[in-house]
């Protein structure tokens, strides 16, 4: 059971096999699941081992800086006391902060290759990826793009991991929406003559008011985000590019837009 | 100002750990005497005062656990106070059972953490005390000689001078003779007391 699991090429391979079975959406519920509990796994080894790091200088400075505040109100630590105290507290907040900074270096994405992208062929190549999720729910995608629209500037592998994550997410939504209700639109348009928007509408529950702040938040566990981080990842994405990402309720359930600056505006 | 009647002692493989410690406890004038590791400590030379330890629990080299059961090993009696990173259940658990004054995790409140040490040196001095008592009381009985112990031994079962004296072979003068010294020298009052004192020698003996 794992080991097929672990390329997600080879899961939708098997997964279009099961769509022929019959059994598909039970399925795409438990390879869901499945990725959801291997993403979790990772998150908190991530977690564990920056707590790891993080706790000793923070618990060190913390304990420093209690041990001063003592000091100075009994009078029981000379000035040099406190003095050196001190100097360690900032040697310990500085080691902190160069923990963090290297986490940060270490985890960043492989720098943005920014090159004039055609943001149809970036929502082209999502749809062919994720159309075996879409066959699995009976959905057929419907595309309402732009045509001559001027290229942004971006790093086309990752807005390619946005739009198909919005269509992904878009797709779990309406896992227990009726199959004729079932729908997913994307659109591009020229919104003004430096920026370009893409909107990813489906037939879901959609989005409440409250909600709809919240799902880009990280860790959100609301109906729509799987594990509530990949929304979180795709505001990163987009916010790197200069650009805006929003949810909104629509006729027919939730519409996620994001918008890019053209390659001219930037 | 410094509590010269007691020393903490600290082993942590994190040189930021143990100058908070050691800051953290001169704040409330308890002297330290800190190690970056267990084999550091247990090849120093420690003061014979009232004292604690306390110990990281995940350490490279001898972790605070073997650390733990070494010194129990050696006889060595010093409450030990553990501290870790994680709230380890199994591990607190281990630890416990094996005698640990405390378990706390990090980051560690500074009170609660000053009154474990308070805690556990109260307890350091108690066994001190009470070791140093069972030490005279060894000493009072070891000047006994081989017929004092006999009569002692009969006069706590509750014999007579009488019965002793049948038992034993001897004079009742002999035997209250033998009885008065045993008294004096236990610098026992009543036999109550004598009883009392050679309850306490027993489990040491």
């Amino acid at each position: 059971m794992s080991s097929h699991h672990t390329d997600p090429n080879v899961a939708h391979v098997s997964a279009a096999a099961d769509h022929a079975g019959g059994d598909s959406t039970e399925r795409g519920l438990l390879e869901r699941a499945f990725d959801r509990a291997t993403l979790l796994a990772s998150v908190e080894e991530l977690v564990k081992l920056i707590a790891h790091d993080v706790n000793q200088p923070l618990g060190a400075a913390l304990m420093t800086a209690r041990a001063c505040r003592r000091g100075l109100a009994t009078g029981s630590l000379s000035p040099e006391q406190v003095r050196d105290g001190l100097d360690r507290l900032v040697a310990d907040v500085e080691r902190v902060s160069e923990i963090l900074g290297q986490l940060r270096a270490a985890t960043r994405q492989p720098s943005a290759v920014l090159a004039a992208t055609d943001i149809n062929a970036v929502i082209q190549c999502a749809l062919a990826d994720a159309a075996p999720d879409a066959a699995r729910l009976g959905v057929t995608p419907v595309t309402n793009l732009a045509s001559g629209l001027l290229p942004v500037s971006a790093d086309p592998q990752r807005l390619q991991r946005v739009v198909r994550t919005l269509i992904g997410q878009a797709l779990d939504a309406m896992a227990s929406t009726a199959e004729n209700d079932r729908s997913l639109t994307l659109r591009s348009t020229l919104t003004t003559p430096s920026e370009v928007t893409v909107a990813v509408e489906d037939g879901g529950p959609g989005v409440s008011a409250t909600e709809a702040p919240r799902v880009f938040e990280p860790f959100t566990a609301t109906r729509r985000g799987r594990i509530g981080l990949e929304l979180a990842v795709c505001r990163a994405i987009v916010e790197d590019h200069d650009g805006r990402i929003w949810a909104v309720a629509s006729e027919r359930g939730a519409v996620f837009c994001f918008t890019l600056p053209t390659a001219d505006a930037r | 100002m410094t509590d010269a009647q007691a020393l903490v002692f600290v082993v942590d493989d994190d040189a930021s750990t143990r100058d908070a410690l050691r800051l953290l406890m001169h704040s409330v004038h308890l002297p330290v005497q800190d190690y970056a590791t267990a084999d550091a400590f247990l090849a120093a030379t420690r003061p014979d005062i009232p004292s604690c330890l306390i110990l990281d629990v995940r350490m490279p080299g001898a972790s605070g656990l073997e650390l733990q059961q070494q010194l129990t090993a050696a006889g060595v009696d010093i409450p030990v106070i553990f501290l870790t990173g994680h709230a380890d259940v199994r591990m607190s658990v281990r630890a416990m059972k094996a005698g640990a004054a405390e378990f706390l995790t990090k980051p560690v409140g500074d009170q609660e953490l000053i009154d474990a040490v308070h805690q556990a040196l109260s307890v350091s001095r108690q066994a001190r005390s009470s070791r140093a008592a069972v030490a005279d009381l060894q000493q009072r009985f070891a000047s006994l000689t081989p017929r004092e112990k006999e009569v002692l031994h009969h006069v706590i079962s509750g014999r007579l001078n009488k019965q002793i004296a049948g038992d034993l072979g001897l004079s009742l003068v002999t035997v209250k003779l033998h009885r008065g010294h045993v008294m004096q020298k236990m610098e026992a009052g009543s036999v109550a007391e004598l009883v009392k004192m050679v309850q306490r020698l027993e489990p040491s003996r």
